[in-house]
């Protein structure tokens, strides 16, 4: 599916962006030109210039700095909610899909009440059990947003529990386990993925509300999201300013869902067979398909051509005629 | 055909026999009687066809055989193992011995589109997990042989092959286990006539060099016609006539198989050919208009398989006796392996049939349009 993938020009671009960004995340703090936490109250809010490439913010700090400083927690904070969805979402979903009524039903009622809960008030009751910092905060993000993967995955699995292939794996005495392993998790992937880059393209954009409130990222620590926010404060005098760390962000949760679109039309292939078979015309089409090329593997001499059978051949007769009809 | 009662083979003990099965699917009121007092046996080396029109429960008969519907009444027996009451992993344990293998419908949709051939034929043996990967590999290619498949096919997906290809690619992986009985569901209604051929004879050499049971499900009579010992005739849920298939479509002691034959033009015709005195009052073909019940009004036709014979509303012989389910009569055979008949009037009918029609149908019924 790797390589299927990245056939894909999208795909292609989408990697490079990502590649670009991890290496940011890494080297971020070591590349950046200045020390993002300088203040200089004489050189605030200014335009791009020789000494601030992207300008300075309401305290005078590099803003160049801050992003390529803020990559690492921003791509930290997005990853590690998104991996908690996952976890708590999409595994759940994929087994009340198998594990029959009473896991389902009781699953069901834990996502809905999960889903009740205010995120903001959420996240600050989680860091103030747990600490003030990233992770604390990222758990509640993410376990928060698991209800969108559980619901995801549970529909894109329910379509294929009931598939005969799946039937035909359980009269080999196949476990759950490995009908899911083979027949399943592979037609599911595609799905959780566009779930995942959606919901770590909204974890970059929730960090900031959280930054505003100061949970989880303390200030001065930077993030795209935290200096998003700040811009976002100061539109009369500096204008231009959000646009930076919005294409920023942007581009990220751009290329994550185009990269997610590439791996689900990857899989398209067997998308389109599915539903092909799951129509009722599908016996038609297989004849049909099979009419359209009758030399193609009729091969009469695969069991000797003269079976002790008459009715047999009298038929085969008959298909000889039909091959000739559409010869001619 | 008769290879297996000249060689005395038929006399074995059943492979497989199915005692007195009802199967309800749904649950509570909704629960609907698809199947009700169905007896079968199957015996070594034997095809037998399961034919019937469509919602006469072949299916269902199949996946209760196989465990994936179960009966509320009766058993199911392989050989002396009651199979019908597993359940968890006793029932996983018999499907990996891979004893009895089942063969679905529609290839396209029983055949995982995201794996390849090769993982597709041996699906079977890594479930088992016995066999070693360099075994599987052997088994995998030798089952394909069986079947008439090239290796060529191994990396190829579902999609990319043809739909006679497919079909076989569906009976590989059922005979890469070395079943003793393989049920197929209709493995030809789906293809063109020279592939269908070519799937009968296969199964045909199967049994021969194998020694393999093979049911088969069809609607299409001509397609067991060839290869079949038995045959079992199921309408609505119940077993009309079991009995072996050249007498049976020779002489249809069940009013509704008679019907079923004379509707297949090709298939009477042959009959016809056949037989020694095609002129013979005893033997002479039935025609459709004959035997069918021209008002017949199956709209009010009770859904309840225990009120009386299930074909009476469409029967012309139907009297009130047909109130009452018939029970299953013994008629002799020629050849021996039982012949059973549920009609009251299994006996009569055909002389009532004669006597009354004579002056009016004409001695070699025209062929039906097609």
């Amino acid at each position: 599916m790797l390589k299927k993938t990245l056939r894909f020009r999208s795909a292609q671009i989408s990697v490079a962006i990502l590649l670009a960004v991890l290496l940011l995340a890494i080297f971020g703090s070591a590349l950046a030109p200045q020390d993002p936490l300088h203040q200089s109250v004489k050189d605030f809010l200014q335009g791009p210039s020789s000494r601030h490439w992207l300008g300075t913010d309401y305290l005078g700090r590099d803003v160049l700095s801050r992003l390529l400083a803020g990559t690492r927690t921003s791509v930290t904070t997005a990853a590690e909610a998104t991996l908690v969805g996952l976890v708590f979402g999409a595994i759940p979903g994929l087994l009340s899909a198998f594990l029959g009524t009473w896991f389902d039903f009781i699953a069901n009622r834990i996502t809905d009440a999960i889903m009740t809960l205010p995120t903001i008030v959420f996240a600050i009751g989680c860091t103030a059990v747990l600490g003030n910092s990233l992770t604390p905060a990222m758990l509640a993000i993410g376990f928060l947003s698991s209800p969108l993967f559980f619901r995801v995955t549970r529909a894109a699995a329910l379509e294929f529990v009931r598939a005969q292939y799946v039937e035909s794996a359980e009269l080999f005495g196949a476990s759950r386990f490995r009908i899911v392993r083979v027949h399943v998790l592979n037609k599911v992937i595609p799905t959780i993925a566009v779930a995942a880059a959606m919901s770590a393209s909204a974890a970059l954009l929730i960090v900031s509300s959280l930054t505003f409130l100061g949970i989880g990222v303390v200030p001065p620590a930077p993030t795209w999201g935290g200096v998003l926010a700040s811009d976002l404060s100061y539109l009369n005098q500096a204008p231009w300013a959000p646009i930076v760390p919005a294409v920023l962000i942007m581009l990220t949760a751009g290329a994550l869902n185009a990269l997610a679109d590439a791996i689900r039309d990857a899989s398209g292939v067997h998308v389109s067979l599915l539903s092909a078979a799951s129509s009722k015309a599908a016996t038609e089409e297989a004849a049909a398909t099979e009419l359209t090329q009758p030399g193609d593997d009729a091969d009469p001499a695969f069991l000797g051509a003269n079976s002790a059978n008459p009715v047999i051949d009298k038929i085969d007769e008959e298909a000889a005629d039909v091959n000739r009809h559409s010869a001619a | 055909m008769t290879a297996t009662v000249e060689s005395g083979r038929s006399v074995d003990l059943p492979l497989l026999s199915v005692e007195s099965v009802d199967v309800h699917l749904g649950r509570g009121r909704r629960a609907a009687h698809i199947l009700s007092q169905v007896d079968l046996t199957v015996r070594p080396g034997e095809i037998l066809g399961v034919i019937g029109e469509t919602g006469s429960g072949k299916t269902t008969l199949a996946r209760t055989v196989m465990g994936l519907a179960d009966p509320s009444q009766g058993e199911i027996r392989l050989q002396d193992k009651v199979i019908s009451s597993l359940r968890g992993s006793a029932r996983r344990d018999l499907r990996r011995g891979g004893s009895v293998q089942f063969v679905f419908q529609d290839p396209l949709r029983s055949l995982d589109p995201d794996l390849t051939v090769e993982q597709l034929v041996a699906e079977g043996l890594v479930t088992q997990g016995q066999a070693s990967s360099h075994e599987i590999a052997t088994r995998v290619r030798e089952a394909l042989g069986w079947v008439g498949l090239d290796e060529s096919l191994l990396s190829k997906h579902p999609a990319q092959i043809s739909g006679g290809q497919r079909q076989r690619v569906s009976i590989a992986r059922a005979l890469v286990l070395r079943p003793q009985l393989l049920i197929c569901d209709e493995p030809v209604s789906a293809l063109d006539s020279s592939n269908r051929n070519n799937i009968l004879r296969l199964l045909d050499e199967l049994r021969t060099s194998r020694g393999l049971s093979v049911i088969i499900i069809s609607h299409d009579l001509s397609s067991l016609a060839g290869i079949a010992d038995r045959v079992l005739v199921l309408y609505r849920g119940r077993v009309v006539e079991d009995g072996p298939i050249s007498e049976v479509f020779a002489r249809p002691r069940h009013p509704y198989t008679a019907l079923l034959i004379a509707s297949a033009p090709a298939l009477s015709d042959q009959l016809a050919d056949q037989r020694p005195e095609p002129s013979s009052e005893q033997h002479r073909p039935l025609h459709v208009r004959q035997l069918r019940l021209v008002d017949a009004d199956t709209a009010t036709v009770s859904n309840d398989l225990e009120a009386g014979c299930v074909f009476r509303a469409r029967c012309r012989f139907a009297t009130d006796v047909c109130g009452t389910v018939p029970a299953a009569q013994d008629v002799p055979t020629a050849h021996g392996g039982g012949w059973r008949v549920s009609c009251h009037h299994h006996s009569t009918w055909r002389a009532e049939l004669e006597d009354a029609d004579r002056p009016r149908v004409p001695a070699r019924p025209e062929p039906l349009p097609h």
